[in-house]
């Protein structure tokens, strides 16, 4: 009972603090003029009140948060404004109009506008989107960072600088390479929603490996070395060791934001196959898409290898049990099925040995536009749809026989999986 | 806002004003004037931190030679809902006391506080803008 009234004390002090707090920032924002403000703008006030407090320490007052936040926030600034001067520096290297933008107005603008007495209504929000992705953004979201106000533009400053250090070494080079990605691609990085790391990254991967130094510029020579090289390696270690033969070229925090990419690389060799542009390479000064289809078909490689193991199998259960622990990428799968390795019987087999989760992901994956506009998509609507190879009709035809339950289970978690691309 | 003890010693202050005017508010009556400046503030989309203006008004009125003590307290919800109207109407950069101002001065003019009434009102507030 004791402890109720006490929690109810604490709350409505709690509450009373959050008015007083409140009254003090429409005052700051009428200028005195007025008591009274629109709702939206007492709304943004409350989040603001709430924000600042959240970045005190310690379990005070809602106040003593509020001012101790406060003066966090004032350190987190002049952080913000360091990082800027040093980035600022090398604003002329970055040939995009988006980040000239953000460098030489929108961060200085807001930073300066955090020094004046209005900051507590500020701190909270960021007026403008920040329309330059960085290699850890990559698709330009900012919701994926969980941030916002200040807090987004310290984290984005900080990761810009990171991005800055990666490209400082051979930044004389770096006029050069947008005009043989404008030669290549026809249009100016200038005008692209581009990160500029993002481009350069497997230049520099190669360059490192095979010439063992920190620059862009590869001969062809390496190249044919490289392709020597590429006969006797894995390609999940080839890119690895890529990887390894760049860290001692970078400060750590640098290498680690550079080696958060690793995995989005990996994937896009391995999906974008038949999309060659998607990755900008260059030799001797000429943009190439040759060092790309050896990168991409040394990832092929492994595929390559159960190509030809399930191609030698004889029994229909042997080879089932080789592809089904094997073969997990979804694009591979349905290039086996496309080669005629797999009878229309034996691909009835296989598909019989299906759980309702894997058809789900399966076909969650392979139908994913029926999927994009409505809310629900059931299986008979999926049937229904024409079939175009050998093992969708077995597809079909496996999952026409399913139980009303199995199929209601599938449906259900057909439905309900939230991809991530 | 205020705590009760601080709501206590302000209506005392103010019915100790009222006195001269013949005029006395109850506890009830300050809680319907403020629950009606909360109506008026959620009509308008506005939010109050204060009671600053109630208190204003409440003093003002008192002296207006068209209340009596039969109409003091409609008079007095009008004045509310008048006031908060004129409010949303114009920026911050118009403060408080001008939109006060100029509500009491027209009041007195006219004796109501009609729509006709916030209309002069915002004319007269547009010339001085």
């Amino acid at each position: 009972m004791s402890s109720n009234i006490q929690t109810q004390k604490k709350s409505s002090d709690q509450q009373q603090e959050r008015l007083e707090l409140l009254k003090h920032l429409i005052q700051l924002y009428t200028h005195h003029n007025s008591s009274c403000v629109p709702r939206h703008v007492a709304n943004d006030m409350l989040i603001s009140i709430t924000y600042i407090a959240h970045h005190a320490t310690g379990d005070a007052s809602l106040k003593k948060r509020y001012v101790h936040g406060l003066q966090q926030l004032e350190l987190l600034c002049h952080a913000c404004k360091h990082r800027l001067a040093k980035v600022q520096l090398y604003a002329e290297w970055y040939p995009n109009e988006r980040l000239r933008y953000l460098l030489t107005d929108f961060f200085p603008t807001y930073l300066k506008r955090l020094s004046s007495p209005y900051a507590p209504l500020l701190y909270a929000f960021e007026k403008e989107d920040i329309d330059y992705p960085l290699l850890d953004g990559l698709p330009l979201e900012h919701a994926m960072y969980h941030l916002q106000g200040i807090d987004l533009i310290s984290h984005y400053l900080e990761q810009l600088s990171y991005e800055v250090a990666f490209l400082k070494p051979f930044y004389q080079e770096l006029p050069m390479i947008y005009k043989l990605y404008q030669m290549q691609r026809h249009v100016s990085l200038f005008e692209l929603n581009q990160n500029l790391v993002e481009v350069l990254l497997p230049q520099v991967l190669l360059h490192v490996y095979l010439k063992q130094s920190y620059g862009v510029q590869l001969d062809a020579a390496a190249l044919d070395a490289f392709n020597k090289r590429l006969s006797i390696m894995r390609p999940q270690e080839l890119l690895q060791q890529m990887y390894l033969s760049l860290q001692p070229y970078l400060d750590e925090d640098v290498y680690a934001y550079v080696y958060a990419y690793f995995p989005i690389l990996k994937q896009r060799l391995q999906n974008d196959m038949e999309n060659h542009a998607e990755l900008f390479i260059f030799e001797d000064n000429t943009p190439k898409q040759y060092t790309l289809q050896v990168m991409t078909a040394c990832l092929n490689s492994e595929f390559t290898h159960h190509q030809e193991v399930l191609s030698a199998m004889t029994s229909t259960t042997e080879k089932i049990h080789y592809f089904r622990t094997h073969l997990h990428n979804f694009q591979d799968m349905i290039e086996i099925w496309d080669s005629y390795i797999f009878s229309l019987e034996e691909l009835t087999v296989l598909f019989q040995s299906y759980t309702p989760m894997d058809f789900a992901i399966f076909l969650r994956h392979h139908y994913a536009e029926q999927f994009v506009f409505t809310a629900s998509v059931t299986l008979d609507e999926l049937l229904l749809l024409p079939v175009s190879a050998d093992w969708e009709e077995a597809l079909h035809m496996v999952l026409s026989t399913l139980s009303k339950k199995q199929q209601h289970i599938l449906e259900q978690w057909m439905n309900s999986i939230k991809l991530q691309y | 806002m205020h705590t009760t003890s601080q709501a206590l010693s302000v209506n005392q202050t103010l019915n100790q004003q009222l006195q001269s005017y013949g005029y006395h508010l109850r506890a009830e009556d300050m809680t319907a004037l403020k629950q009606s400046v909360q109506h008026a503030c959620s009509a308008f989309d506005l939010v109050e931190s204060d009671y600053h203006i109630l208190y204003e008004l409440i003093k003002a009125l008192a002296a207006s030679p068209y209340a009596d003590a039969t109409r003091y307290l409609p008079m007095l919800h009008d004045a509310i809902f008048s006031y908060y109207q004129l409010r949303s109407l114009f920026s911050w950069q118009v403060n408080d006391a001008t939109i006060l101002h100029t509500l009491l001065t027209f009041h007195m003019q006219y004796g109501t506080f009609d729509k006709v009434l916030i209309k002069r009102c915002c004319k007269q507030l547009k010339i001085r803008k």
